[in-house]
């Protein structure tokens, strides 16, 4: 039987950008759908526009310290307008390279919402394409907590595209999206209260290590609220009130307009047909094996939506790994023992910091 | 260094995580300025299995923060 693809890409993010034009140079005929912009998460709502902002909010402290090498004060002001423009000019521009690249290697990209029909057929938009292999990639998405009022805070990808620089933003949660935004916030001006469940920050990295940064996070001025609890979200004339529960206590934070819910992320795969397919679930993500496939025969997953380790590098190596195999026979998996995490804060000192997974178990 | 003339009070981590028994590094971490840069070269090190010797026998490059790497004792 013959199909319209030899390959079918659900999802045109890191993973599936990556894993289309690696197939393509082995000569399969692919197409990719996407509803949203090319890049996916980390173009479009992660990596680059937030280390963007890592380096926007840098400057106050590189003003400061110019003058122990001798120069002038510095005065300057953030004008967020033109710092949100540039990011996302920034991120327009990089997206009409992915549109680019996958032309150069003939990838077919249908703009619509993709489901399955069957094993081989998908429905995209108003049309039907088929496929021998598909790859499912269609990432992840912000997980909103359900507290009362939590309609009023915006999750990370919303930061983006805030009108306005806000004043005062509490952010929720104390993983590194978490502590990634406080800093950035904290850097260009905004006053900053983190409320986290946890007695410490960035759970899952060394304790020494984390403690350092809390401390630096705490010394630069960010207000941070621990082993708490968001119990309501409740919009006033005064702004954004927040209930928020420490042991026996509560407080009320007020901020002028924003939250940030920067509580975890779970897979994006409700609406995809999947049950049409065989394809199972492992908590509530796809289950796949080193080589990325699922447990239907002719479909695979790569990237966030299999939530193993969601990192964009990972989806990559996943992606291209699987195209290598099935496509360019150079069979490989991909190994996960070592990969190095980063986490852009600068509590003061602009702390970027790395760490290498496995390694705490065996000090 | 870089903070010494603006004196602020700013600390930097490294540290290597090390198998006593095969002196085989474990894991690399550090909290400071240009850390992600800095840990790239280290993680292609981890990756080919490089020993606390290896390291050892690295020259640094002067002065940099990276160089304590190949400096610690």
């Amino acid at each position: 039987m013959s199909y319209d693809f030899d390959l079918f890409i659900i999802g045109a993010g890191s993973g599936g950008i990556a894993t289309a034009k690696r197939a393509a140079e082995y000569d399969a005929k692919v197409g990719i759908a996407e509803s949203d912009r090319l890049g996916g998460t980390c173009v479009n709502r992660g990596c680059v526009p937030k280390k963007l902002m890592v380096y926007a909010s840098r400057f106050p402290e590189l003003f400061e310290d110019a003058q122990g090498y001798g120069w002038s004060e510095v005065k300057s002001t953030l004008d967020w307008k033109t710092m949100i423009t540039a990011v996302n000019k920034d991120v327009d521009r990089l997206n009409g390279i992915y549109q680019r690249g996958l032309e150069k290697f003939n990838v077919e990209i249908l703009r619509a919402h993709a489901s399955f029909i069957d094993p081989h057929t998908i429905a995209v938009g108003d049309t039907k394409v088929t496929a021998d292999k598909i790859l499912i990639a269609v990432g992840g998405k912000p997980v909103k907590p359900h507290i009362l009022g939590i309609e009023h805070a915006i999750v990370s990808d919303d930061v983006f595209h805030l009108a306005e620089q806000p004043k005062h933003i509490v952010i929720l949660g104390g993983g590194y999206i978490g502590c990634e935004f406080a800093c950035i916030f904290h850097g260009l001006g905004t006053e900053v209260t983190q409320v986290i469940r946890g007695e410490t920050i960035l759970r899952g990295f060394d304790d020494d290590l984390r403690n350092e940064i809390q401390q630096g996070m705490i010394q630069q001025g960010i207000r941070l609220l621990n082993n708490a609890q968001l119990i309501a979200i409740e919009k006033n004339s005064d702004g954004v009130c927040l209930s928020v529960g420490q042991g026996d206590t509560a407080d009320t934070v007020i901020a002028d307009a924003v939250n940030l819910a920067a509580i975890g992320r779970k897979p994006n795969i409700q609406n995809l047909g999947l049950e049409n397919t065989g394809v199972r679930l492992h908590d509530g993500a796809i289950a796949v094996d080193r080589y990325s496939r699922t447990h239907a025969d002719n479909i695979y997953a790569v990237g966030d939506c299999t939530n193993k380790i969601n990192l964009t590098p990972v989806a990559i190596n996943e992606g291209r790994a699987f195209a290598d195999t099935v496509f360019g026979g150079k069979p490989r998996d991909h190994e996960l023992r070592n990969y190095s995490l980063r986490c852009f804060h600068h509590p003061r000192s602009r702390h970027g910091w790395t760490h290498r997974s496995r390694s705490q178990r065996a000090v | 260094m870089y903070y010494t003339l603006p004196d602020k009070e700013e600390k930097t981590t490294m540290k290597l995580v090390v198998d006593e028994k095969t002196n085989k590094i474990l894991g690399a971490h550090m909290v400071g300025e240009h850390a992600a840069e800095i840990i790239q070269g280290v993680a292609i090190a981890l990756k080919m299995g490089a020993t606390k010797a290896d390291f050892d026998a690295t020259v640094g490059i002067h002065p940099t923060s990276a160089e304590e790497f190949v400096t610690m004792r």
